[in-house]
């Protein structure tokens, strides 16, 4: 039977419970918004006592379905003050998966602040051990560190310096299958609410585990065998495929001739560097440069995808993995870097200090645009998050994000919705996922409903970018993604492999049943997805939000975007429809 | 006669006239050509083509080029 482990920070306990029925069928962000929901309070400070924190993997998360090594980490996030669940791949998932333990949740706070705390989990039980000599240093220090003293089989969900020092940037890092500290539920500021609550790492051992539990074994199989199969056929997903041979980076080139890939703090839609940025220019120097350099990596166990990279110096030698596509917009066209290498490193120091890549990335372009550095200039860039990983004053107003330097620095043109940045595509050349920027539950967050399918890629339908009447779209993406994709435990990438192949989306939903003895249509779990969006709609609403904050920065309004000269020009009732049908 | 810029991106770039380059080429067309027909010029199967942009924004296979139009096709691709 599987439990839930309640880690008490103030009073220093782990303790097993059963989990409550109405938790039974629900996993991923199904179940951390749920707990969120049912016992934290929505106007509480994020940083506080009251705050919990949650970690849940999804459904068919530790079987073997495939690509399904994903992870939900929940809590009211200081970045945005909403509801958060952000979401990660590495070694962790399928370990906290088969120890048996559906979620963690983790609350209170110590009563010594700066104190913080290791959580161990075996099969045997939970217990908190001192952190004291694993604080303070970057992770790439850090995780071998803890590697040395607990065996390299295990996994670590862990924060580093930012987190630590409460930066609304943080991000909550899982190691990937070489235990590189380099996988990040990294959205929305959870590291921050870790590290508040003086939790510094979760060690997890799954040695012995129980497993995961398959209700309908039979079923499960036919299942899995059938999105394996959508998986494999199709040529975006299977191996060999784009996603494998370029990374996530493939879309550098396609974003770019669209007109909509967010150039110097979103001033252009279009950077003349997309090029020396691109998948293509990854994959050849990967190629060309041999030693550590490949494609074609795997960010968990059992992945068919395998979209990640381990990018090469030109000697040969390790720079980083990995190098995505947000990531190297973020520091690339975003703040007018063309080189690989500079974003290579900025990535780096991203992955020791645990922030997010995006906030990171949209920060120092604001930074930019306060006149702190020149777009392009890579060392000044650099300068700044070393500021960052030292915590300097400044550093701090750059760790806490976007939205914080701009109103620090009084800059107007602040790409953020609800106090998040915008990720790497122009909702001013693509209407659709403005939309989605504009109402998700978590601000700007393209995972919530990825129309960048239907709009750019030719994939599930075809629809113009410039179309503005795109709520029913808006609500249908935001409610698959919530179970689906969010909630299942597969990756987000599989969509490309199921929205087009009707027997792949049947897997998923037989694997689904297989696990939990259910009988759901598609169309239950639609309704699923739609009840979790309802249930983060009305958490955010407690605490505060109202159809006002539904919207895009005002600049995007009256400032044309070339090379296509749009502004956003979504009506506001068109906005409001999304979640007012 | 019309002359487009065409790039090729992703596994396409095997069909450049200098084969792994995304480096724009130049086309020149006879009025009124559709897009349709382009693919055949540039001897590129059809079915490896899921997206073709031209001047930023995604036209239907009837689309007839203008002088300096600005090309990008793409296989099926994605990510996020």
């Amino acid at each position: 039977m599987s439990k839930i482990l309640r880690v008490n920070m103030t009073d220093l306990t782990a303790k097993f419970e059963s989990v409550p029925e109405k938790y039974n069928l629900l996993g991923g962000r199904a179940l951390t918004s749920s707990i969120t929901c049912d016992e934290v309070p929505p106007t509480c400070h994020p940083l506080g006592p009251s705050n919990k924190l949650t970690f849940s993997t999804g459904i068919v998360t530790g079987t073997n379905a495939p690509t399904s090594g994903r992870i939900s980490v929940g809590a009211k996030a200081p970045l945005t003050g909403t509801i958060k669940e952000a979401n990660s791949g590495g070694m962790a998932p399928q370990k906290l998966a088969r120890l048996g333990i559906k979620a963690i949740i983790v609350e209170g706070q110590p009563k010594k602040p700066g104190k913080f705390w290791l959580l161990k989990v075996d099969k045997d039980g939970a217990k908190l051990l001192p952190a004291d000599s694993f604080t303070g240093k970057g992770l790439y220090q850090t995780y071998p560190l803890l590697f040395k003293e607990f065996g390299d089989k295990v996994a670590i969900i862990g924060i580093g310096t930012a987190g630590e020092r409460l930066m609304s940037s943080a991000g909550i890092c899982i190691n990937d299958p070489e235990n590189r500290p380099a996988r990040y539920a990294g959205r929305g500021g959870l590291g921050a609410v870790m590290g508040s609550k003086g939790l510094k790492a979760i060690i997890l051992d799954d040695a012995g585990g129980p497993g995961v539990t398959i209700a309908n074994k039979e079923l499960f199989d036919i299942g899995r065998k059938k999105l394996v199969a959508a998986l494999q056929k199709n040529d975006l997903t299977k191996p060999g495929g784009a996603l494998n041979t370029y990374g996530t980076a493939v879309l550098i080139n396609v974003i770019n001739e669209a007109g909509a890939l967010p150039t110097r703090n979103f001033r252009e839609g279009r950077f003349e560097g997309a090029s020396s940025i691109s998948g293509e220019t990854l994959n050849e120097n990967c190629k060309t440069r041999g030693g550590a350099g490949m494609t074609g990596h795997g960010c968990s166990p059992g992945c068919i995808i395998k979209c990640s990279n381990v990018y090469p110096n030109p000697d040969g030698t390790e720079l980083v993995s990995v190098q995505e596509y947000e990531s190297i917009w973020a520091f690339g066209a975003n703040c007018g870097i063309d080189s690989l290498e500079v974003t290579g490193e900025l990535i780096h120091m991203c992955n020791d200090f645990g922030v997010d890549t995006i906030e990171a990335g949209v920060t120092i372009g604001v930074a930019m645009e306060a006149g702190l550095a020149d777009f392009g200039d890579s060392k000044k860039t650099i300068e700044l998050m070393n500021e960052i990983g030292q915590g300097t004053p400044l550093g701090h107003i750059l760790g806490n994000g976007a939205a914080v330097t701009a109103r620090t620095f009084g800059v107007v043109r602040c790409p953020t919705v609800k106090g998040q940045a915008m990720p790497a595509y122009e909702p001013r050349a693509i209407k659709g996922i403005g939309i989605i920027y504009a109402t998700t539950t978590m601000g700007a967050d393209h995972t919530a409903g990825y129309t960048i399918a239907p709009e750019i890629l030719g994939v599930s339908d075809d629809i113009d970018q410039f179309k503005t009447d795109k709520a029913a779209l808006a609500r249908h993406f935001q409610n698959v993604t919530a179970y689906i994709l969010d909630s299942s435990g597969h990756c987000l990438f599989i969509a490309f492999a199921i929205l087009d192949d009707p027997s792949g989306l049947e897997g998923v939903v037989e694997e689904c049943n297989g696990v939990l003895g259910t009988k759901w249509t598609l169309d239950d779990m639609v309704k699923l997805g739609s009840d979790i969006v309802k249930k983060e709609r009305a958490f955010n609403t407690a605490a505060g939000f109202t159809p006002a904050d539904d919207r895009l920065p005002e600049f995007m309004s009256y400032e044309k975007l070339p090379p296509h000269n749009v502004t956003f020009d979504v009506p506001d009732e068109e906005l409001d429809k999304v979640h007012h049908a | 006669m019309n002359k487009i810029e065409v790039r090729l991106f992703a596994g396409l770039r095997k069909y450049h006239a200098k084969p792994g380059n995304s480096e724009a080429m130049i086309v020149a067309l006879d009025d009124k050509t559709p897009l349709e027909s382009l693919l055949g010029r540039l001897k590129i199967p059809p079915e490896e083509v899921t997206v073709i942009m031209v001047n930023g924004k995604r036209e239907p296979a009837n689309y007839s080029f203008q002088d300096g139009d600005r090309i990008g096709i793409f296989p099926l691709i994605g990510g996020g």
